[in-house]
């Protein structure tokens, strides 16, 4: 956990606004990103960012770090809820943009986001996609970014439901060993 | 039971959010009592929460900090609010009925009068509690489970404490947790905490959440990272009064 999150977490245990703030400004363009890269529909990821911090503010007690870092859980919230949005869209139009070809910014990029995200560390999640197989890449993202189930990926891919299984266990293998590479060189 | 490595590749689906829901409850119910899948699932989580930092960075519009930070606050002032009007003594209360020119006017005085002997009347009548208990009611699904909800009248925590519960897995397959929810008159039920067993057995949670505006209070097995709305068995419930 870094400064940051001690601070923030500290601040929403005691329902300190601030700290709402503070996450916010810290994460609301990668939780932006990420619901927008879902959903396709300004509003509609506007909506989920709003809905995912409110949601973080009025449970900020649940919040346990030994579970994992405020990034991860204010990701994981944003994934849930866009992803719960487009299966409840009717008529959902799903969007099979590869992570290269995902559109630009609509809007400026903050100093905040640059600070969260830096250049390096999106440098380094690209990297480790790279390294991923063609099949690997395309199945972690009609799930993540797709909202598909692995049945659906299995038909859609064409492919056994079991080889859909392993493409994304040996995929999310390899994205977690760059990242425990990243985390040692950082501690290096 | 699945073993280890089927779960690990549960855990990978579960954490890009393509997991079929059939799976999800068998795999909750292994990570439930493997400490070694659920580690490997955090990670797999915490892999899966950076690929939104491979994509070009994007910022929602301005307008959506101000709307955001203005529900909060409204949050806020009113759990505020409560909590102070809870701490306010009654002889505070009674001054606060008296009209603004407390000078000694005649209608000053008689206002005076007649504050002081609604006022006595009221706080004989009812001594007028800061803390209140509700006894928290068991279900069918842990029969043997009984506790209390303590929270303070108009404010906005509350301490839940419950005694005989089992463990959450024995309730049903794939539960690992007990969530607490405030369940409003109208709408969907709001995650308020999780009960944590403590080192005596007993189970408790503190519910730093305005509850004045909850009609009831509950408590169900959830998965272990708890859940959007309440998914398992009910085991235990209380009215609020509100």
């Amino acid at each position: 956990m870094t400064v940051s999150d001690d601070r923030m977490v500290d601040l929403l245990a005691r329902a300190e606004p601030e700290g709402i703030e503070m996450l916010y400004d810290l994460y609301s363009g990668l939780a932006y990103t990420l619901a927008f890269r879902v959903l396709n529909d300004a509003g509609a990821a506007e909506d989920v960012v709003q809905e995912a911090f409110l949601s973080v503010w009025r449970r900020a007690s649940t919040y346990r770090s030994d579970r994992g870092s405020l990034r991860t859980w204010v990701c994981s919230i944003v994934h849930h809820r866009a992803l719960d949005r487009l299966r409840g869209r009717a008529g959902m139009a799903r969007r099979d943009v590869a992570l290269d070809h995902a559109p630009t910014a609509v809007t400026s990029v903050s100093d905040t986001w640059d600070k969260v995200a830096n250049v390096l560390e999106r440098e380094a999640i690209r990297s480790a996609l790279d390294d991923l197989s063609v099949e690997q890449r395309e199945t972690i993202e009609l799930a993540y970014f797709g909202g598909y189930s692995q049945t659906e990926i299995s038909d859609r891919m064409r492919v056994p439901l079991g080889t859909v299984k392993g493409r994304t266990r040996l995929a999310l293998r390899k994205l977690r060993g760059a990242l425990e590479l990243q985390v040692a060189e950082g501690r290096a | 039971m699945i073993s280890c490595q089927d779960a690990d590749v549960l855990a990978a689906a579960l954490s890009v959010g393509s997991i079929d829901a059939g799976d999800e409850a068998t795999l909750q119910e292994h990570l439930t009592s493997c400490a070694d899948c659920r580690r490997i699932a955090g990670d797999y989580l915490a892999a899966a929460a950076r690929l939104p930092l491979a994509l070009e960075p994007m910022q929602p519009s301005p307008e959506l900090r101000g709307r955001l930070m203005r529900a909060v606050y409204a949050e806020a002032e009113q759990a505020s609010r409560r909590r102070a009007a809870a701490r306010t003594t009654w002889w505070r209360r009674l001054w606060a009925t008296i009209p603004t020119a407390r000078g000694f006017t005649l209608a000053g005085a008689v206002a005076i009068v007649a504050a002081i002997a609604v006022s006595s009347w009221t706080v004989v009548r009812q001594p007028a509690p800061t803390a209140v208990a509700v006894p928290l009611t068991a279900t069918v699904s842990a029969p043997s489970a009984h506790g209390q909800v303590v929270y303070d009248r108009g404010g906005s925590q509350a301490v839940v404490t419950v005694t005989g519960l089992p463990a959450p897995s024995s309730i049903t397959a794939g539960g690992a947790v007990y969530e607490v929810w405030l369940i409003p008159t109208s709408g969907v039920p709001v995650g308020a905490a999780f009960l944590s067993r403590q080192p005596d057995g007993t189970w408790s949670a503190a519910v730093n959440h305005d509850i004045s505006g909850y009609s009831a209070i509950a408590a169900t097995v959830e998965p272990v990272a708890g859940s959007r709305s309440p998914t398992g068995p009910r085991v235990l419930q209380a009215p609020l009064g509100n």
